[in-house]
């Protein structure tokens, strides 16, 4: 086999596949990998409604995947993002949406953790100080002797008088 | 005399520390009684059942049906989906008894939960559903019969009690059984 045939059959070769590539289906799996996107983006807001924790994006259930063809019907027929995902949630309930609304019962759930926070932050503040304090208080709260000061009932009068005589000695 | 110890007022830090606990308490306090309000399907058995008006698919000649204009019937309402593999089981089934006792003063009522109205209606031209079925907008009746998955199916009695709730498909003896039952019993006050 000559040198020249070979470089024919190479250059032949590659004419026809970039000619198959061209007229191939791949322009419309481009197309549908398009639509798989905005489906996506869309299905990537939504909880699994029959399952837990999962992402409506990523769940294999059938439920999911007639979820998600409903979608594609409806970004084709034009409705955007939200007038999807406000059409699930009224259909079906808040609880499809992955960020609950920031209104009514689901509000306690985006204002509860945040107070949560705060008072335990707040808590662990005031514990700290207080703890701060009692280590400080028999150094700062002490009472210098005065002779004014009335003594104690069991402290003997001899021991005062010595007390007072070294203090002032 | 006795002197009077100055009140120290609370600081600023103070209140608003006990203002955010009592937040937080109340809060929490509302998510418990919430949880605890909310009741399982089985625990409603011999109680009223929660009154509902299901909007019916284009298909029907009614444009809903309403829990409080069937008093007097037996009524069975069936929670079903397209994408649920056990509800394919009863579908002909339930179609069966709704053709056998319908003249009988039974009504069915079929309730379609988390559902594609698409795969809905395929699902019921695929099993001859011809028994009033719609969507649960909001799911808010299945919230109401605190259902715990689909299928399950209530039986309603003439003064509008649940009878019995199946859960999981149904089979026929049992079904035709729970129907003779209940038409079998007079409504109270008669």
């Amino acid at each position: 086999m000559s040198r020249k045939f070979l470089a024919k059959l190479i250059i032949i070769l590659i004419l026809t596949t970039a000619y198959w590539l061209s007229t191939s289906p791949s322009f419309t799996f481009a197309q549908e990998g398009a639509d798989y996107d905005a489906i996506n983006r869309v299905a990537s807001q939504m909880n699994c409604p029959t399952c837990v924790g999962v992402n409506l994006a990523d769940c294999r259930t059938q439920t999911c995947s007639q979820w998600r063809d409903q979608i594609g019907d409806m970004i084709q027929k034009g409705y955007s993002d939200q007038e999807i995902l406000d059409f699930f949630a009224t259909q079906y309930g808040d609880r499809v949406l992955l960020e609950p609304p920031k209104h009514g019962s689901t509000l306690l759930l985006w204002v509860l953790p945040v107070v949560a926070v705060l008072v335990g932050g707040g808590w662990l503040i005031y514990t700290i100080r207080r703890w701060n304090k009692a280590e400080l208080a028999p150094a700062a709260v002490s009472t210098p002797v005065t002779p004014s000061a009335s003594p104690p009932n069991d402290v003997s009068e001899d021991y005062l008088r010595q007390v007072e005589k070294d203090l002032e000695g | 005399m006795e002197q009077a110890i100055p009140q120290q007022k609370p600081s600023t830090g103070k209140t608003v520390f006990l203002v955010l606990g009592l937040i937080f308490l109340v809060g929490w306090v509302a998510v418990v009684v919430v949880n605890m309000l909310s009741v399982e399907s089985t625990e409603l058995q011999g109680r009223k059942a929660p009154e509902f008006a299901l909007p019916l698919f284009d298909q029907f000649d009614q444009e809903e049906v309403a829990l409080t204009d069937l008093r007097g019937q037996v009524v069975v309402i069936n929670f079903w989906a397209s994408w649920c593999v056990e509800c394919y089981k009863e579908a002909r089934l339930l179609e069966e008894g709704w053709q056998d006792y319908k003249d009988q003063g039974v009504v069915f009522i079929g309730v379609d939960y988390l559902d594609t109205e698409k795969e809905a209606l395929g699902y019921m031209v695929e099993y001859g559903i011809t028994y009033p079925s719609g969507p649960d907008i909001g799911t808010k009746i299945a919230k109401d019969y605190g259902i715990t998955g689909v299928p399950e199916t209530f039986f309603i009695d003439k003064d509008g009690n649940i009878a019995h709730v199946q859960i999981g498909p149904i089979e026929k003896p049992q079904l035709y059984g729970l129907l003779d039952k209940l038409l079998a019993q007079p409504p109270e006050g008669t």
